[in-house]
């Protein structure tokens, strides 16, 4: 399935076909439209603020970095931002290395239940999570309502959002810790206590240098997370006064005129140092995620915690119930609870506030825009990815290797800033003169929601497609298949499962996606996450929640119904298609 | 070139180049130079080769390759579906490949439902589904235990003969080269060494690797005295002291050519008594070490006159190491195995200078002359 190229003695059989020549530039240039352009239009003003000024001038200006260094409120989110993406990590790794400890090496009871509430935490949209928060401490909220405002008077603070952001990413520290933990063999242990040292010293000299690297890769990606989110920046970081520096580039792009260069500039930086942080989780891994163990030996027995078992069960029930389902229970009871002028009012149970979540202007109408933008989304990203993977499987051309490390870098650009790009990108003056001014259209939001998705997309397609053996495409094309029938009958039917996942998983990014959403939504339609978030903003607490328990049971059903429709179709060829042996697929880093 | 309907075999140690050819032919790897002929369609050339898919080659690899979302049944009637065949057609003769491969009622079942064997079968007849012109079949055994290996090995070649197809099986296994093919062939570092038959390839090796890739066999290294070309018989010296004639290449055939007199277990005994005997040539030996192999003992002996040398033989009964032997051997069957010029010097050199001065009473000369040629 390659392009024709030398071997050691001879090349690999080209398809020959027109169309298989023409993917890799297909592929090409769905990068180049929707990441490429927007983001190097945005960025390039960081150093050159007139390039598309008319006249265009290519003079070299550092005014918006210079603006923003002189900007204090800026200067200070940009540091607050660093200072909370390290403490963050600290605390999610340090929640994530106890959790994952229980649940490999421990023969604590319910780790499958503890397993799903982590993938609940790593599934839940970050702004979901935080307005919940906000539900309980803002100064309207329950916990003002049933507590007379402590609770929020101690954590509406720059605390309370480090707090909720590590409830929120622990799970990350736990996907990348966990695998190093069950990789390590019995073996290295027995090894050291043979050799003389103590429980503690083979932790000290054996274990945890076996393990670092895993705890870095984690801490790092929390720390990239923490520096692009944007759900917590726009909710509760505001509402504690914390501001963080996506909202600046958010609030740069919302002033009259727009700031572009400052926005730039704050987004350069902030893309330079995700990727960063990104870059050294990469090289702090290496090639191997985690140590493996030779010759099939076993991994490390599991200690027993005794008494400790039940203690350890429900200290992790309670990070679970801080993590989801505070947040999510605030929610849940909120939509139940009407709204006053002082707040929400928990004296009394009420179904207005669904009726009227149903019945706003952008309630049910964002439900139904964002469904039918997701599935698109969704399903654009699952075929733009399978045939991007395609066309690069086995391209070796310098435009392929380069747009690789465009697609990978992408994934450090937070999406405050690709929104960002769009906004400049596709509202040029020279782009009406041939009928593409985007901005303000439902293509633009579309095709910045398959942006945002398409390096996941991709990454999880290759990590897939790379599991297929050659040999069974060998076989079929030794069989008669040419390209379509290859991928048509064997690709996509053995990978079905994925592209599932693929689909889910962009599916939900951009049901409830944020950033982007606000700066792009078109005039009078707002999606599903903005028309939340502006019942939030004007004190419709009880319907914002309403709306937030609607959707998210919509989405969440329909999920389940796809996910039960695929189990319950063709079950044994199912089952056939999930026994074939897999390798661990990444996604944002972590192996899943 | 390979005959309509017969089985070659390409053996040859790993790396030797054996799946390279086997791709070459498949045509998933371009020749840099060379032809691909199937019949008389020229299926690669150098530079330049037909899309597998339009070759009509059959291709059995080593994992099988099975496709985990398709049962037997679908996947037999893969290659059929691409080439058009009806629904009905398709049926018969998925039908009557499950027979072929006894795989009747499990045309439902998917791969992970089935046996290491059964998946091999299947893997066989999806191959031959559609009437290939060529079956080629990549080391398919590795996968399998030993007994289904044996098995198996046996099975194949009936299955493959009833087709009639003609087949390429690559292995590195010289039981199973020797046991399925009608023809071997040998590479070695991506050249081809030797082809033939299976028993010329194994009486009479052209060289040295051949003849040590192909079964247990003592190279003792020899020189040619006297040489009769056209009947392919030469006379030589041994370095254990034996002098005899035995077959030789023909381009071995001439004066002082250096080479190996090759020794098989099967044609070595130990002598009782000390005298060859029956026209056997014999020599004084001792005995190195004595291993039990279940049917026999394997003696491993050395000659002072060559005691680099260790030649091998099957006996009866343990022999006690560093005793005194007498090696006898059959002289009808004795084979020269020439050296290529460039390695003459490790064909004995001076040491084969030093024989004919060797202890007499060690030497017995055995006399009779090889028998006509098989």
């Amino acid at each position: 399935m390659g392009a024709a190229g030398p071997g050691p003695r001879g090349g690999r059989t080209g398809i020959g076909s027109l169309g298989f020549r023409a993917l890799p530039l297909c592929a090409a240039a769905v990068v180049v439209v929707l990441i490429a352009l927007p983001l190097a239009a945005l960025l390039v003003q960081a150093a050159l603020p007139d390039l598309f000024a008319a006249p265009p001038s290519l003079t070299f200006s550092l005014a918006g970095v210079e603006g923003l260094m002189a900007d204090p409120y800026t200067l200070a989110a940009g540091v607050d931002s660093l200072l909370l993406a390290a403490a963050t990590a600290a605390a999610a790794s340090a929640l994530g290395i106890a959790l994952a400890y229980l649940l490999v090496l421990t023969d604590m009871p319910g780790r499958g239940a503890v397993w799903g509430m982590v993938w609940l935490v790593f599934i839940s949209p970050s702004f979901l999570l935080a307005q919940g928060w906000e539900l309980l401490l803002a100064p309207g909220g329950l916990s003002a309502s049933l507590l007379g405002g402590v609770l929020g008077r101690t954590l509406l603070s720059p605390w309370g959002v480090l707090a909720v952001l590590a409830l929120k990413l622990f799970p990350f520290a736990v996907l990348a810790v966990a695998p190093a933990l069950k990789g390590i063999g019995q073996d290295a242990v027995h090894a050291a206590r043979l050799a003389g040292a103590s429980w503690g010293a083979t932790w000290r000299r054996v274990l945890l240098p076996l393990v670092a690297p895993a705890i870095l890769s984690g801490a790092l990606i929390v720390f990239a997370e923490v520096l692009s989110d944007f759900g917590v920046a726009a909710t509760l970081a505001q509402s504690a006064n914390f501001p963080l520096v996506t909202y600046s580039i958010y609030s740069a792009l919302e002033q009259f005129p727009t700031n572009f260069p400052e926005a730039a500039a704050a987004s350069l930086l902030l893309v330079a140092a995700v990727a960063l942080a990104q870059w050294g989780q990469r090289t702090a891994t290496g090639r191997r995620l985690y140590a493996t163990r030779d010759g099939g030996g076993r991994s490390l027995a599991r200690v027993r915690l005794g008494r400790g078992r039940w203690p350890a069960f429900a200290a992790c029930l309670t990070l679970g119930a801080l993590a989801f389902a505070v947040p999510a229970g605030t929610t849940l009871f909120a939509s139940f609870v009407p709204t006053t002028a002082g707040g929400l009012s928990p004296h009394s149970l009420t179904l207005a506030n669904y009726l009227e979540a149903i019945r706003v202007p952008y309630g049910a109408d964002a439900f139904v825009r964002s469904l039918v933008d997701s599935l698109a989304a969704a399903a654009l990203g699952v075929v733009l990815g399978l045939g991007i993977t395609l066309a690069w499987r086995r391209a070796g051309d310098r435009l392929t290797a380069v747009l690789q490390g465009l697609l990978t870098t992408t994934i450090a650009v937070p999406g405050i800033v690709l929104g960002a790009g769009y906004i400049f990108f596709w509202d040029q003056p020279a782009l009406s003169r041939v009928g593409l001014l985007l901005y303000g259209s439902p293509a633009a939001l579309l095709m910045a929601y398959v942006a945002g998705g398409l390096p996941y997309a991709v990454r999880m397609a290759t990590g897939a497609v790379a599991q297929i053996p050659d040999s069974a495409i060998q076989a079929a094309r030794a069989a008669g298949a040419g390209l379509g029938a290859v991928v048509r009958r064997i690709v996509v039917p053995m990978l079905a499962d994925t592209w599932l996942r693929i689909g889910l998983m962009l599916f939900a990014g951009a049901m409830f996606e944020l950033p982007v959403s606000e700066l792009l939504y078109p005039p009078g339609a707002p999606t599903l996450a903005v028309a939340i978030v502006h019942q939030f903003h004007n004190t419709q607490l009880g319907v914002g929640a309403a709306l937030t328990a609607l959707s998210t049971t919509g989405v969440g059903a329909l999920a389940g119904l796809v996910l039960l429709t695929r189990r319950l179709a063709r079950p044994a060829r199912t089952r056939a298609i999930a026994s074939a042996p897999t390798r661990a697929v990444e996604v944002g880093g972590v192996a899943v | 070139m390979l005959g309509e309907g017969s089985i070659l075999a390409v053996l040859g140690p790993s790396g030797s180049g054996k799946t390279t050819l086997l791709q070459l032919v498949a045509g998933l790897l371009v020749p840099t130079e060379g032809e691909v002929r199937l019949g008389a369609r020229t299926l690669s050339r150098a530079g330049w080769a037909v899309a597998p898919e339009k070759r009509n080659v059959g291709l059995v690899f080593q994992d099988f390759a099975l496709w985990p979302h398709m049962t037997v049944a679908e996947t037999i009637a893969f290659p059929l579906a691409m080439r058009r065949l009806g629904a009905r057609a398709r049926a018969a003769r998925v039908e009557e490949l499950l027979a072929l491969v006894r795989l009747e009622g499990l045309g439902q079942r998917y791969p992970h439902e089935l046996s290491g064997g059964q998946r091999q079968r299947v893997a066989i007849a999806r191959a031959l589904a559609a009437r290939p012109g060529v079956v080629l079949l990549d080391e398919p055994m590795p996968n399998l235990d030993a007994q289904l290996r044996e098995r198996m090995r046996l099975e194949i070649a009936d299955t493959l003969r009833r087709e009639g197809v003609t087949a390429v099986y690559v292995t590195h296994d010289r039981l199973e080269a020797l046991s399925v093919a009608d023809r071997v062939a040998i590479l070695d570092g991506g050249a081809l060494v030797q082809a033939g038959e299976p028993q010329e390839l194994y009486r009479r090796p052209a060289t040295a690797f051949v003849a040590t890739f192909l079964g247990p066999a003592a190279l003792v290294p020899a020189r040619v005295v006297a040489a009769d070309h056209t009947q392919g018989v030469v006379r030589i010296v041994t370095a254990v002291g034996v002098e005899t004639e035995a077959y030789a290449p023909h381009d071995a055939c001439r004066l002082d050519a250096q080479g190996f007199w090759l020794l098989r277990p099967e044609h070595l005994a130990l002598g009782d008594g000390g005298e060859g005997g029956g026209g056997r040539l014999a020599w004084l030996a001792r005995v190195d070490r004595c291993d039990y192999a279940g049917s026999h003992w394997q003696v491993a002996v050395r000659s002072p006159a060559c005691p680099e040398v260790a030649v091998v033989v099957h006996h009866p009964r343990r022999v006690a190491p560093g005793s005194a032997v007498w090696l006898t051997a059959d002289p009808s069957e004795a084979w020269f195995v020439p050296v290529p010029a460039g390695e003459v010097g490790k064909a004995g050199g001076d040491a084969s200078e030093s024989w004919a001065d060797e202890t007499a009473g060690s030497v017995r000369r055995g006399g009779a002359a090889p028998a006509g040629r098989t």
